[in-house]
């Protein structure tokens, strides 16, 4: 079964841990600018700290794939990643645009297009996430997971209702 | 290539409007950088006795040696400046900070900052990767450092901006003003920065920063992750959950520390804590932990109370409260975000409160001597009042921001000798007539506050704080009483109460924070490893783990005693710095008070500090550090096995290098 990363944002506490992970991983520095997921900050001191990781999330119509001019862009049959060729990207930046979330940029150094590959199927970012706010969770357990997470809210308020009648 | 430090040090001089890099000096690497490499700089940029409001004056920024390596823990900074607060003595003053700052200034190719001169009008200094500007401050001076944060990203129109600031208290030369990064601050130095004019440093870096061995880093890392979820199951060190962690950082201080009752100097008939924290109920308004850069164990519990807003709620600002017998915590979370946003210090302003409050309590002073504020005990207006003032100097707020000591003269007699300080900065609230390693590592201090020179790390009680606690389990204390035995020769070197073993253990202790300082590395993250013992941490890594990490990121082979003879370099050349404004041994010594006034209640009633036995513990200290004795100066000879003949030959220059040891004592 092939896998995605999931994002839960209200588990993520900005640490970036995952953006270094990421970047030693692929680019063998510690560089959050090359990052492939990268974690957005909506902050204002002595008010909120919201944090969203962003991260390409393989789409069942991938836009990005749809709009290369090249056809740089193709997928992965075993793990279901859109997975840039090197060789082949003209670093037009089509995708970028072309994609709903943000998920591929430019690579600043190689100025060609860079997304997430899901690391051949064992993605580095995830084993650092304490908070799990970004998981790889098989798409068949994704429904189920998103659907649990949800409820819990609704369990703890049957035990307030249980105690109250 | 470089790997680890990003390899350059940028040098910005405000009064010629002057911006220049060098690379960072290949022999200021055996100082590691942080604490360490900013010390380095300071011995060179400083002058003898020099005031922090001289032009001239260096203020330093630094980055740990590992911050943005990538390893988790690593992300603390350093600023380190002539000490504004030390009102009688100045010379050296430092404070580290987790957060965002330090990375981010690597990203940008930097290990540290130099500042020098004064600018002819507010500024702030913004660094992007080359591009370093001094820029207008005139809409920001006077904010405080939330807004200043939110105007500064907004100007540069970058979110990932990250922003070291003082705020108003800082601007009007406050002697407890601080540098405030992401709620964090610690000892006062902000008045240096406001001399300066310097509003803040924003950084912002998008480099990389090269990493020796990228896989071993990541391994580590996963060791490290592993580790530390195993001690949370174990439910090992100080118990994190849902922010209640706040209230027990507090108050689990060793042995001692059941809720409340932990040995202080500082307070009597003591409110119930436990009682008055959960009727707070501000457990209802925890938010979330956040943390810091690279670290997926966050600690610093966020909390957004209705009416006031939000601030991190945690370790000191936890247990100030008691000691102005203050049980409204509502009150106290609202005064902690105000000192925050103002750039104020709380340890400092809360015990000068305290001292007031004892004052007017024993009726040594009134409230017409104090612009009519009546300092009832437990009272928040007194608090805030006071906070206001000193922000703003208005009224006795004007002397008090000059010092404690600036006030108690005006005050009177009375007033001095209730004032206990260490160099004119108020003290930790430790009960040091009980705690005798802890009394010596203040001593000893450079900075004048001892968290950076304690044994309170390593320490057992002799007995509990209260009867109906057992104290730690049976097992614990004797793995603890064990590894005290194997580590200082003695199992009296961790019980609180001794003296016997002390100056090893302190010695363990100040040079391993030195190194966990000038890494970057978080103290939760790399203290000493003894698990189960009070004082460890979650996380509890070993110096070797620790070396190991060191070295995968910068390929330089390190191990343990390596990184111990870092440590212990870089606390030399902290004495040194110290040594050249005039410290010696006499000077090494305490309030008088804790040497004469018995402890009146509790499980230690009775106790002090015995002199003789205190200067016995110092003469140890003096030799195990290869130190002369007699004077408390340091030997050309353990200066130059350390490496650090320039900084002997420097101090010979001053004449305060102490004669090496007759053959006959060897």
């Amino acid at each position: 079964m092939e896998k995605v990363i999931q994002v839960d944002i209200e588990k993520c506490i900005g640490c970036r841990s995952c953006e270094v992970a990421c970047s030693l991983k692929n680019v063998g520095n510690s560089n959050p600018t090359r990052s492939k997921i990268r974690v957005i900050r909506y902050e204002k001191r002595g008010e909120f700290h919201n944090y969203v990781p962003m991260i390409c999330q393989q789409c069942s119509t991938p836009l990005c794939l749809e709009a290369c001019p090249v056809n740089a862009i193709a997928k992965n049959a075993e793990t279901g990643a859109m997975v840039v060729s090197e060789q082949t990207c003209v670093g037009c930046k089509v995708c970028t645009v072309a994609c709903p979330i943000g998920g591929v940029s430019m690579d600043p150094v190689t100025n060609i297009a860079f997304k997430c590959d899901l690391c051949d199927g064992d993605p580095e970012c995830v084993k650092y996430c304490e908070p799990k706010a970004i998981s790889y969770v098989a798409k068949d357990k994704l429904d189920l997971r998103t659907k649990r997470a949800k409820s819990k809210r609704f369990s703890e308020l049957f035990n307030l209702m249980q105690s109250i009648y | 290539m470089v790997y680890g430090w990003a390899g350059r040090t940028l040098n910005v001089d405000l009064s010629k409007d002057k911006i220049s890099t060098e690379p960072w000096n290949e022999a200021a690497k055996m100082y590691l950088g942080g604490r360490g490499g900013n010390a380095w700089l300071f011995w060179r940029h400083s002058r003898v006795n020099q005031s922090p409001f001289d032009d001239d004056a260096p203020l330093i920024f630094g980055a740990g040696a590992l911050a943005a390596t990538g390893l988790i823990g690593a992300s603390r900074m350093e600023v380190t400046a002539v000490s504004p607060s030390k009102t009688e003595t100045h010379s050296y003053g430092n404070v580290g900070m987790g957060s965002f700052w330090a990375p981010e200034l690597k990203f940008a190719g930097y290990d540290n900052i130099v500042i020098k001169g004064r600018a002819e009008k507010p500024v702030y200094l913004y660094v992007y990767n080359d591009e370093v500007e001094i820029r207008d401050a005139k809409d920001i001076w006077g904010k405080g450092t939330f807004e200043t944060e939110a105007l500064i990203r907004e100007e540069i129109d970058d979110e990932d901006v990250q922003v070291a600031s003082i705020g108003p208290a800082g601007e009007n030369l406050v002697v407890q003003s601080t540098v405030e990064h992401n709620y964090r601050s610690g000892t006062p130095l902000g008045a240096a920065m406001g001399y300066k004019r310097l509003k803040s440093v924003a950084v912002r870096g998008t480099n990389p920063v090269e990493v020796h061995d990228p896989e071993r880093v990541l391994e580590l890392n996963r060791q490290l992750v592993d580790k530390v979820r195993k001690a949370k199951a174990l439910n090992v060190g100080i118990p994190r959950d849902k922010g209640m962690d706040a209230y027990l950082q507090g108050f689990l201080v060793g042995d001692a520390g059941v809720v409340g009752d932990y040995e202080s100097h500082e307070w009597r008939e003591r409110p119930n804590v436990k009682k008055a924290y959960e009727e707070s109920s501000l457990g209802d308004y925890y938010v979330k932990d956040i943390g810091c850069f690279g670290c997926p164990f966050p600690c610093q519990p966020l909390f957004d109370l209705p009416g006031i807003g939000a601030c991190i709620w945690r370790c000191y600002p936890t247990y100030w409260p008691w000691k102005l017998w203050m049980t409204d915590l509502r009150e106290s979370f609202k005064a902690t975000r105000m000192m925050s946003d103002l750039g104020m210090d709380n340890k400092e302003i809360a015990t000068i409160v305290s001292w007031l409050m004892h004052l007017y309590s024993d009726g040594k002073v009134t409230a017409s001597d104090l612009d009519g504020v009546a300092f009832e005990k437990g009272s928040s207006e007194a608090l805030f009042e006071t906070i206001r003032k000193v922000a703003y100097r208005e009224g006795f707020g004007d002397t008090l921001a000059d010092g404690p000591l600036a006030l108690a003269k005006k005050l009177g007699p009375s007033a001095m000798e209730y004032l206990k300080h260490n160099q004119g900065m108020t003290m930790r609230t430790f009960e040091f007539r009980a705690e005798p390693g802890t009394a010596l590592g203040e001593a000893i201090s450079e900075r004048g506050n001892s968290l950076r020179a304690t044994t309170y790390h390593v320490v057992i009680w002799d007995k509990p704080a209260r009867d109906d606690y057992t104290g730690m389990p049976p097992e614990e204390r004797e793995a603890a009483l064990a590894w005290s035995k194997e580590m200082f020769g003695t199992e009296k070197a961790i019980i609180a109460t001794e003296y016997e073993g002390k100056p090893a253990a302190l010695i363990y202790e100040m040079d391993g924070a030195a190194v966990a300082d000038s890494l970057g590395y978080c103290v939760t993250m790399i203290r000493p490893s003894r698990v189960g013992a009070p004082g460890s941490q979650i996380g509890d890594m070993s110096y070797e783990f620790a070396a190991e990490r060191f070295t995968a990121a910068t390929g330089v082979p390190m191990d343990e005693a390596g990184l111990f003879e870092a440590g212990e370099r870089i606390c030399n050349l902290e004495r040194a710095i110290a040594v050249r404004d005039g410290r010696s041994r006499e000077k090494d010594t305490l309030h008088e008070y804790f040497f004469k006034v018995p402890i009146p209640d509790g499980p230690q009633k009775g106790r002090m500090l015995d002199r003789e036995k205190f200067e016995k513990m110092k003469d140890e200290y003096y030799a195990l550090r290869g130190w002369d004795v007699k004077t408390g100066l340091q030997r050309a000879s353990t200066l130059k096995r350390l490496g650090m003949k320039d900084v002997s030959d420097q101090l010979k220059k001053a004449s305060k290098l102490a004669k090496e040891k007759p053959e006959k004592e060897e």
